[in-house]
Order: structure tokens, then sequence, then C-alpha cells
């Protein structure tokens, strides 16, 4: 009887042991899994505040070019009527060397229409700035729901609860209304999970 | 065929864009240009004076192009005036779309300023024909 007996103990401090050992890796695991997590809160805001300024800057570089390439639009149809005015005088000039002077008036002419022709291509192609900003506004606004999904995994892990934390516009930087996560939030989750 | 007096509006959340397109018109001859920064805030100054042309981007906030020119369409006033559609969105399904609702003409950023001349005369050439 006594050795049934010591056999079903026998198992169960085996089961016990595997069951120990089993919660033990689980607990190992998300440990992990909450390292991860709080890593991922403090990267994924500094990588849309990175994204944003680098958009900011894209829009600054662009409107400065802009501001110099009206600057010397505004030069070269100075530069055009000049040289219009030049060749009117040189057409009624009765200098030995008239039709050589009207023929680099003319290079002249041909050099300032190349010219303004390459300034609107510049121009055109400012638009640059346009399209790589609608890919990072996409790429912000993805980086905001993978952030979010972070901070409610944060939260379940017992930091606190999403209700409690005041509804305002997204985070680090993303403007969705979908993404109600600001800066204030992620600071405050931030001090919760100890970074 | 060019009006040099000709209204335009041209309608882009990006001022840079807004900046491109209204130099590019100015170089081809169209000088009384004005800007709007979203479709909502088009549609106001369209409605509050009266415009010859629309040039107006796809992606904007609070009311993209593509509402913008239903908008319009649906509007007694404004149904007739031309817009011409500049956006990134170069996808079939998009340009589709914009014909079902309505645009005139359809160009693809980034694009040149012989390219917007020639959408804008073809617009004019079939408006006026």
């Amino acid at each position: 009887m006594s050795g049934n007996w010591n056999e079903v103990l026998n198992k169960l401090r085996g089961e016990l042991s595997s069951l120990a050992s089993f919660i033990d890796k689980t607990r190992q695991g998300i440990d992990t899994i909450e390292t991860t997590v709080k890593v991922g809160s403090e990267k994924f805001p500094e990588a849309s505040n990175q994204l944003s300024a680098v958009t900011g800057e894209l829009e600054n570089a662009a409107n400065v070019i802009m501001t110099i390439l009206e600057g010397l639009m505004s030069e070269q149809d100075r530069a055009d009527s000049l040289l219009k005015k030049l060749s009117e005088w040189a057409e009624k000039s009765g200098a030995a060397d008239r039709e050589s002077g009207l023929s680099f008036i003319g290079d002249l002419q041909a050099i300032n229409v190349k010219t303004r022709s390459d300034m609107m291509d510049i121009f055109a192609n400012m638009s640059f700035q346009d399209l790589t900003g609608q890919k990072l506004k996409k790429v912000i606004g993805s980086l905001a729901v993978v952030e979010k999904k972070l901070l409610e995994m944060a939260l379940s892990f017992g930091v606190g609860s999403l209700d409690d934390v005041p509804a305002a516009g997204a985070g680090a930087g993303a403007k969705t209304a979908e993404m109600p996560i600001n800066q204030d939030i992620v600071d405050r989750l931030l001090k919760e999970l100890g970074a | 065929m060019l009006d040099q007096n000709m209204k335009i509006l041209v309608v882009d959340d990006f001022s840079t864009m807004r900046r491109i397109i209204k130099n590019i018109l100015r170089e081809i001859g169209y000088n009384n240009v004005e800007e709007a920064d979203d479709g909502s805030t088009a549609l106001e100054k369209l409605k509050a004076a009266k415009f010859d042309f629309v040039v107006t981007d796809w992606n904007m906030p609070n009311m993209p192009g593509i509402e913008l020119l239903k908008a319009i369409r649906q509007d007694d006033g404004l149904k007739d005036t031309p817009v011409l559609m500049v956006t990134a969105e170069a996808a079939k399904e998009n340009v589709v779309i914009a014909v079902a609702a309505g645009v005139n003409n359809y160009i693809v950023k980034p694009f040149t300023a012989a390219a917007l001349k020639e959408r804008i005369d073809l617009i004019l050439q079939k408006v006026n024909a």
C-alpha cells in the first residue's frame, strides 16, 4: 500500500517539477517580451520624431532652393530684356563688326533660353519633396500603429490602462485621428515602464 | 487659346507643390493664380469667387481632391469648371475613379512644364469646342 503511495507521490513530484520548469521558462519568455516591448516603446517614438524632422528639413531645403530659383528667374527676365535691347541697338548700329556682334547676342540669348528651361526642370523636380513627404507620412503612420500596439502590450503587462490616459492626437509626430496617442501619453507610459 | 487672365485655383496640402505649380503656370503664361491647402478651403474659395480652372492634388487632409471634384460636379454653379488632377496616385483604379467623377484630365507627379501646358491646352480645347 505504502509502495503505491510512494509511487504516486514520486509521480506527482515529477509532474510538479516539470510544471515549475515550464512556468519558469514561460516567465523568462514573458520577461524577454516585456524587455522587447519596453525597448520598442522607446525606439518607435524616436523613429517617428526623426522621420518628422526629415520631412521638415526636406521642406525647408526645397523652399530655400525655390527662393533662389525664383530670384535667378527674375534676374534672367532682366537679362532677356537687356539682350533684346542690345540686339535692337546692334541692328541699328552701323559698326563694321555689326554681324558678329549680333551673332554673339544670339548666342547669349540661346544660352538664356536653355538656362531658363533647365531652371524650370529643376523647379518641376522639386516635387520630390511632396512625393517623399507623402511616403514618409505613410511610414510615420505605420510606426504609430506599431507603437500603439506595443503600448497596448505594455499595458497588458500591468503598467496601467489606456482608459486612464487622456485621448489626444497621434504619438510622436504622426497626426492621424485613428492613433490617439501623443507624446505625453508615451512619456507617461515610459515613466511607468521605468524607462 | 491662351487667356492670360484665366483665374486658376491650385489646391495642394504641400506648400512647396503649390509654389512649383504656380511658378510653372506663370512660366507658361498664366499669372492669375490663387491657392488653397485642401479641398474644403478650395470649395469655399470656389463658391466665393469665380474661377476658370482648378488644378488639384488627390491626397489632402479634410477633403481629398476626389471629393472636391465630386462636390464641384454636384454644384450647379461650379459643375462646368474644368478640373485637372495633379497627383502621385498613378494607379489605374485612381484614374478610373477620377474619370468617373468627372475629371477633365489627370497628370502624375513629377511632371514637366511642357506636360502641364499640354494638359491645360487639351482641356481648354475640349471645353471651348
